[in-house]
Formats: structure tokens, C-alpha cells, sequence
């Protein structure tokens, strides 16, 4: 009874502390929850009216949310790049900030589900995703695999950092069989994550421009690009406004991994590329739209340069010694994300659709209903990372623990 | 406080759904393949009752099952279709889809493409051509769905609200399907429609015979498809596109019965498969003569 | 018909401007109207051996040139077939020849298309693209 009464406890005094803060801390939460609301608002406004709200269409069945959510799987799985160097290869530096990557990959796999939760016609029918009572099409369906590893990744790090801050709080040294396994398993379910939102696309064979091996590849390098990319921004945020000193030294293999991610990525790119232009079937049409317009319509265009310039900046940055200078090394890391961002969204999901299978040319632009949840889901993100990282420095300071006679025996 | 206040003024708009709209009796229906027959029966009697406060028509909604020894085909002579459209408004007619505006005909499941005589790529045609058909140097290809033997539409969806029936109609249990168009994605033959709204259409458009797995009018927000009329064709009738066509293009029937008109197109006349390499073994086949 | 009675009936069309001058013959090369029609009976067709064919047998008379047609006509594929697809649960009506064609001129005239789908009101447009033109974005 004493456990649940002291777990009782530490969720009360997180819960109190929530609510701690400058006004600073207020200004910031107040006009992420502001965001998030009218979010919120613009998603009732989709239910009632149905998604005739959004840019969609029969021809663009998918657009803004599952973008998003495609490259924000990318980004939850890239905490495995802190996750490999602190526990594979046991760098000190990077054992005291996984923990910050792994709360990351909990509030961005929060957003990821709401993406997919919007994009639903019948959010209502959600239960029909779950055994016992629904049928879960598993596993033939892609979509079902993706719910079970997108979940199943939610599970392991709330496992992983809910069990590690709180044997910090009790001030106990974590027992390693209690979290060491789940952190080799969440090691391959990252992979595995971003691996089947690939295989989402991959695996039709009615769009040629996504029926292509090389997409679970490259998805896979760009994501260890980005994320460590919004990884090296984020500790440095920590770090200046927080109490939470973090040393160069992560950022700097952070930034080593990101140089090597993204060659891979541009690599990749650059083969899948070849492939479309080179051989030039009726199948690179897609790409044909994309790069350089099809028939007049060339929204994607301007876009697509843009992400490419991006990108070649950001690797041009980063190979070189100027990267030394964070505020060089910041500018990268901003240029890396909006391209990959764009390249995920507007250059990967879009394009799939156009033209249609029977070569219909319809674009997409999402709507302003469209955009302001998106926006909403981007700012409860951010609200749920900053409200994580509010709880957790004190904990991980030292600040926040559990008094002396509250704490019971190790070994009772 | 304050929090709270701001929520209940964010989804202020949800005050505004209707009765019926999303109800626990819907959200607790199972699944159609694990309905009884009274259960069935008492959903039926209750979407008619639904159907008839929202669109003012009596329906009659039905639920008449496969039979046995009978599998669906359709073929379509390309030498012979003329391109009038009147299959893809008899569609529309036939199953129920919104008539409220001009641009509604896009929700019918038939997409007539005009190609260039000397080319079968469909990425070159055009669906927008207007006026007097046949055009000089242009033939006439409807695509509508083409019931695949193996339906990549059918592998996609995470709740198995789409399937093949035993007499090879692919359908979807509108009352099950989550909207997450995974199959609109997958689908090879853009067969697919989404109900982006719920549909409109004045009583007199209404066609009140109707089946629970084809053509009753879809709830807002659910993928819908051609399901060869199932509620015409289960009875022994014609489809609604065939029985409209002018120039005698499309050909219907059952595939098991080796003296139907479907077989003697298939043995007889150069059949062509639209993408057989997307590998999907359809049953709509166009032919020439 | 009373008219044929007196007057035998010429294997050429060259009286067509006198009579029947609605009738443009335009069915290929066949040319003649007594190759379809009985030289006698006015109420018959006629046959390659000469005899008659009724008027409501109509379908043996096209089959004498279009054995194809026939021969897929007699399977159901050609003739639009309507009603029941399945004849025992009701009747099935097929359309005979010339229900369908006109024999006289068997090319089908132009007809007009329902109304084309336009582009989606909700979709994006290009900026290039001219946004009064609800055709073709093709060509």
C-alpha cells in the first residue's frame, strides 16, 4: 500500500509543481494552450461540418495531416540516436540528456496520433481500431501495423522515463532489468516505426511514385537528420532558459550524426532521382509534377527547390568547420528541418496523388481550417514537451525528491 | 478556470450536430459480418426510420445476401463506348449521392477518360471534355471499380470495413468504416469516393430502394465505392449504367455460369485488363470488336 | 404499298429522287434497296434465296451480311440486353437491329455527353494555370 501511497505523492507534488513557475513559464504555456484551442475549435468545426472543410479531395485523399504525421514519426524515431550512443555505446555526455530525446518521442508520438485522429472521417469509431471490439485487419493491413508500433513506442518511453525520474525522485539507483530491456527493445522499435510508415506507402502498388524501394531508406535517413537536428536546437533552448546545464559535447556528435544522416539522405535522393528521370517511363510522372510541373500545374515546385536548397545549405554548413559556431550550426539545423519537413509533406505525400491513377491532375493547398489544427497539434506538442521538461529538470536536478521519510527502504 | 472556459468555447461548434448524427447505438453496432439476423433487421428498420426524418423518403432498405455459384463481371467494349457519360449520371441517380450542386456529378464511381486514338495511357486523358461525342481521333474508356480478385483496397483498411462478398463485389460497411481513406490511396482505378459532407439530396432524387452494403445514402465522413449495383444485380437485374447505355458498350454476368454473356466476351473477344500489372486480377475487362 | 402493286419495283435507287426521298441510303455498299427489302411483299424482308422474311424477324436479315454481330447478339453481347440478367427471376429484353440502327443509315449520329465533371471547387490551382477555364487543364 506504502508504493501506491508514495506514487501517489510524487504525482500530486508534479501536479503542484505544474502549476510553479515565472511569468515567463505563464506567457509561454498560455499561448501554446491558446494555439492548441483554437486547434481545437477549427477540429469541432471538422466534425460537425466533415472534412469538406479541408483542402482534400477524391483526388488528394491525404494531405497537411498525414504529412505532418509522416515526418513526425520520423522525428519520435530519431531519439534512438541518443539512445544508441548513451546505451550501446555507453557515452557518458549523452547519458544525462537521452532522457530529454526519449520525452521528446513521447510528445511527438502524442502528435502523430492526433494527426492520424484528425485525418479520420469517423473520429467516433475509434474503438473499431481496438481488439476486442473492433477487428483489427493485423496483419495484412500496413495501417494496422502502424498503430501497433506507433502505440507500442508510446508505451516503452513512458515506461522508460516515467520509471527512471521517478527512481531519481526516490533517490534509487534504477535497477537495470526493470528498464535496460525496454530501452534495446524501443532501440528497434524506432526503426521499426518509421520502417512501416514506409512500408504505409511503399506497399501500393498503384502509385508508382511511393512503390519504390527506397523510400523506407531514405524516410529512415532523413528522419536521423532532422531529429537529431531539432535534438541539437532544443538542448540548447534547455540550456539557456532552464537550469539544466548541457555541455558542447552532445551537440557536437549530435551534429556529427546529423552531417552523416543527411548524406545518406541527399544520396538517396540523388538515386531516386536517377531512377525517375533517367529511365523517364510513364511512371515518373509524380516526380515529373514535383520537380518541374506537369501540364501548368506546378504548386509543388517552388517547394521542393526550396526544401533541395535547404538541405545543400544545411550539409554545407555542417560538413564544414564553420558548424563550430553555434549560431552557424543553429542556422543549419533550422534550414535541415523545414526542408525535411517539406520534402516528407509536400514532396513525398502530395505528389503520390498527382495525378491519379487515371491521370486526373487535381492539386491540394490545405485549407485554413486545415491549417489552424495542424497548428493546434503542433503547439499541444510543444505545451506537452515544455510541461514534460518544467517536471522533469527538477527531478533530474535533484530539486524535486521525495522527503526523508516519505522515501521507504530499498529493501523493505 | 480559465482553461476550461476556453475549451467549452472551442468546441462550442459540436453543439451544433444533429440528433442521429453520432449516436451510442451506432457506436456500439458490430461489425456486419457478426450481425444476426435480427440485429440486422432492427438496424435496417432503424436506418429507414433515420433515413426518412433526414431526406423526407420513405426507403427500403435491404440486406439480400450472395448467392451461391454466382461471381460478378463486367466487361466494356471500347470500340463501342461512345463517351456520352450517361452511365456516370445513372450512377449517381442509381446510388444515391448528393444532387445539391453542378459539381456532385464528381462522386459518381464511374470516371469516363477520352484518349487519343493510337494510346492506352490513361495519364493522357481527360475526363473534362464536353459536347459531341464520339470526337474525331478520341475513343472513350469508363473506369469505374473493377472488383479486383485481389483487392489492394481490402488489404489496406486497419478494421476490415471493406471486403469481397462471395459473389465478388468488393463493399464496405459504411457503419464500420473509419474514414481514414487508406484505401483511397491504395486503390489502382481512383474507384474510391469519400463522403466529405453528408449528402444532399432533395425527396424526389431519392431512389428508395436501396441495401444496406451498396447504394442507402452514406453518413458523413465514409469511403463508398461501386458495388456493380448489388442491390439490382443480387436480384437477377442489370446494373444501372448497363441498362442506360446508347450504344449496347457494356456487358454484365455472372462468371460461373459458362453460358452467361461475360464468359462468351471472354472467350470470343480480345480482352484487355486496365494496370494488369498493378497485379490486382480484376474482374472488368474491356474488350474490342 | 398499294403503290407496288402496280408498279414493279426496281433493283436500282435511281427512282429514289421521285419516291421515298427521305431515305438517304447510306449503309455501306449496300446500295440497293432490294437487297433487303422482298420486291413483292412490302411487309417483308427478304431472304438470300429469295423468300420472305417477317417483318418482326428483322434479326435474320441483318445476319445475312453481319454473322459476327449476329453470333454475339445470340450470346447477349451485342443488343444491350435489359431487365433480368438472371432469366429465371424475371424477363429479359434485348433489343433487336433496328431498334438500335437506323438500316438505312447505320453509322450512330453524334450525341451530346452529360455534363463533364469540373475540377474540384476545394483544390488548388496553379498560379500559371487560367482559373476561368474549367476544361481540360491539359491542353
Amino acid at each position: 500500500m506504502s508504493h501506491i501511497r508514495q506514487y501517489f505523492q510524487f504525482l500530486v507534488k508534479i501536479w503542484c509543481l505544474s502549476w510553479e513557475g515565472s511569468w515567463r513559464f505563464y506567457l509561454w504555456m498560455g499561448f501554446l494552450s491558446l494555439i492548441s484551442l483554437i486547434g481545437v475549435h477549427a477540429w469541432a468545426e471538422q466534425l460537425v461540418e466533415g472534412l469538406q472543410t479541408t483542402g482534400m479531395t477524391n483526388q488528394v485523399s491525404w494531405g497537411a495531416y498525414i504529412a505532418n504525421f509522416t515526418f513526425l514519426v520520423g522525428v519520435a524515431a530519431a531519439a534512438v540516436m541518443l539512445v544508441i550512443p548513451a546505451y550501446v555505446y555507453k557515452i557518458e555526455s549523452m547519458h544525462e540528456v537521452v532522457l530529454f530525446g526519449e520525452l521528446m518521442a513521447i510528445a511527438v508520438i502524442t502528435m502523430c496520433l492526433l494527426f492520424v485522429t484528425v485525418d479520420l472521417g469517423r473520429p467516433d469509431r475509434f474503438l473499431h481500431l481496438m481488439p476486442p471490439f473492433g477487428r483489427m485487419n493485423w496483419p495484412i493491413s500496413m495501417l494496422s501495423w502502424d498503430v501497433i508500433v506507433l502505440n507500442g513506442y508510446l508505451i516503452l518511453n513512458l515506461h522508460i522515463c516515467g520509471y527512471l525520474l521517478y527512481m531519481k525522485y526516490l533517490g534509487r539507483t534504477p535497477s537495470k532489468k526493470f528498464y535496460i530491456p525496454f530501452v534495446f527493445v524501443a532501440i528497434f522499435w524506432a526503426i521499426s516505426i518509421h520502417t512501416v510508415t514506409a512500408f504505409l506507402y511503399v506497399g501500393l502498388a498503384g502509385r508508382p511514385f511511393w512503390n519504390h524501394p527506397i523510400v523506407a531508406p531514405r524516410f529512415l535517413a532523413s528522419a536521423f537528420a532532422a531529429g537529431p537536428a531539432l535534438l541539437i536546437l532544443t538542448f540548447q533552448i534547455i540550456r539557456r532558459v532552464t537550469g539544466f546545464w548541457i555541455g558542447n559535447e552532445p551537440l557536437q556528435l549530435l551534429r556529427r550524426i546529423t552531417t552523416i544522416a543527411l548524406l545518406i539522405s541527399l544520396f538517396l535522393l540523388g538515386c531516386e532521382l536517377f531512377v525517375e528521370f533517367y529511365s523517364g517511363t510513364y511512371h515518373s510522372v509524380s516526380a515529373k509534377y514535383l520537380w518541374f510541373g506537369l501540364h501548368g500545374h506546378d504548386r509543388l515546385v517552388p517547394w521542393i527547390w526550396t526544401a533541395l536548397g535547404l538541405n545543400v545549405f544545411a550539409l554545407c554548413v555542417l560538413i564544414s568547420p564553420g558548424a563550430n559556431r553555434l549560431w552557424l550550426l543553429d542556422a543549419a539545423c533550422i534550414a535541415l528541418i523545414v526542408g525535411i519537413w517539406i520534402e516528407k509533406g509536400m514532396g513525398l505525400i502530395v505528389p503520390g496523388f498527382i495525378p491519379t491513377p487515371l491521370g486526373q491532375i487535381v492539386e491540394y493547398q490545405p485549407s485554413w481550417n486545415e491549417t489552424f489544427i495542424c497548428l493546434g497539434i503542433w503547439a499541444f506538442g510543444i505545451l506537452m514537451y515544455s510541461w514534460m521538461l518544467h517536471v522533469a529538470i527538477p527531478i533530474m536536478n535533484g530539486e524535486l525528491k521525495a522527503g526523508p521519510n516519505e522515501a521507504i527502504p530499498e529493501n523493505p | 478556470m480559465a482553461g476550461i472556459a476556453g475549451l467549452v468555447t472551442a468546441l462550442k461548434p459540436l453543439l451544433s450536430l444533429e440528433r442521429g448524427d453520432i449516436s451510442l447505438s451506432d457506436l456500439l453496432q458490430k461489425h456486419y459480418q457478426e450481425l444476426s439476423a435480427e440485429e440486422m433487421s432492427r438496424i435496417l428498420r432503424k436506418l429507414e426510420k433515420q433515413s426518412n426524418e433526414d431526406y423526407g423518403v420513405a426507403s427500403n432498405i435491404n440486406d439480400t445476401k450472395a448467392r451461391e455459384g454466382v461471381q460478378f463481371a463486367y466487361a466494356l467494349s471500347l470500340s463501342k463506348c461512345v463517351g456520352c457519360r450517361r452511365c456516370a449520371h445513372a450512377c449517381l441517380a442509381e446510388n444515391n449521392q448528393s444532387r445539391e450542386s453542378e459539381d456532385d456529378i464528381e462522386m459518381s464511381y464511374i470516371r469516363v477518360l477520352e484518349l487519343d486514338k493510337g494510346s492506352i495511357n490513361v495519364e493522357e486523358s481527360d475526363q473534362y471534355y464536353d459536347g459531341e461525342v464520339p470526337k474525331k481521333d478520341k475513343y472513350y474508356m469508363p473506369v469505374q471499380c473493377h472488383q479486383c480478385q485481389d483487392s489492394p483496397c481490402t488489404k489496406a483498411c486497419p478494421v476490415e470495413a471493406t471486403w469481397m462478398e462471395p459473389d465478388g463485389v468488393v463493399v464496405v460497411d459504411y457503419n464500420w468504416c473509419i474514414g481514414c481513406r487508406y484505401c483511397m490511396a491504395a486503390c489502382p482505378y481512383d474507384a474510391r469516393r469519400f463522403n466529405w459532407k453528408k449528402p444532399s439530396l432533395p425527396p424526389e432524387s431519392v431512389n428508395p430502394n436501396q441495401n444496406y452494403l451498396s447504394n442507402r445514402i452514406r453518413p458523413q465522413g465514409v469511403v463508398e465505392k461501386c458495388t456493380f449495383c448489388l442491390h439490382r444485380t443480387r436480384e437477377g437485374k442489370y446494373p444501372a449504367c448497363l441498362e442506360v447505355c446508347p450504344t449496347g458498350a457494356r456487358v454484365f454476368g455472372n462468371l460461373l455460369d459458362p453460358d452467361s454473356e461475360i464468359n462468351y466476351i471472354l472467350k470470343n473477344k480480345r480482352v484487355y485488363i486496365l494496370k494488369e500489372d498493378a497485379g490486382t486480377t480484376p474482374k472488368f475487362y474491356y474488350f474490342f470488336d | 404499298m398499294e403503290c407496288h402493286k402496280s408498279l414493279t419495283a426496281s433493283w436500282s435507287t435511281n427512282r429514289l429522287w421521285v419516291e421515298h426521298k427521305s431515305v438517304k441510303l447510306a449503309h455501306g455498299n449496300n446500295k440497293f434497296c432490294l437487297n433487303c427489302h422482298h420486291p413483292t411483299n412490302r411487309n417483308a424482308f427478304k431472304h438470300d434465296d429469295g423468300s420472305e422474311i417477317a417483318e418482326s424477324e428483322v434479326v435474320a436479315l441483318c445476319a445475312r451480311c453481319h454473322g459476327t454481330v449476329h453470333r454475339d447478339w445470340k450470346a447477349g453481347a451485342h443488343g444491350r440486353p435489359n431487365g433480368y440478367w438472371d432469366t429465371s427471376l424475371g424477363r429479359q429484353q434485348k433489343l433487336t437491329c433496328i431498334q438500335c440502327h437506323d438500316p438505312h443509315h447505320p453509322k450512330f449520329p453524334m450525341l451530346q455527353s452529360l455534363p463533364a465533371p469540373t475540377y474540384p471547387k476545394r483544390a488548388a490551382r496553379s498560379s500559371s494555370e487560367n482559373t476561368q477555364h474549367e476544361g481540360n487543364p491539359k491542353h
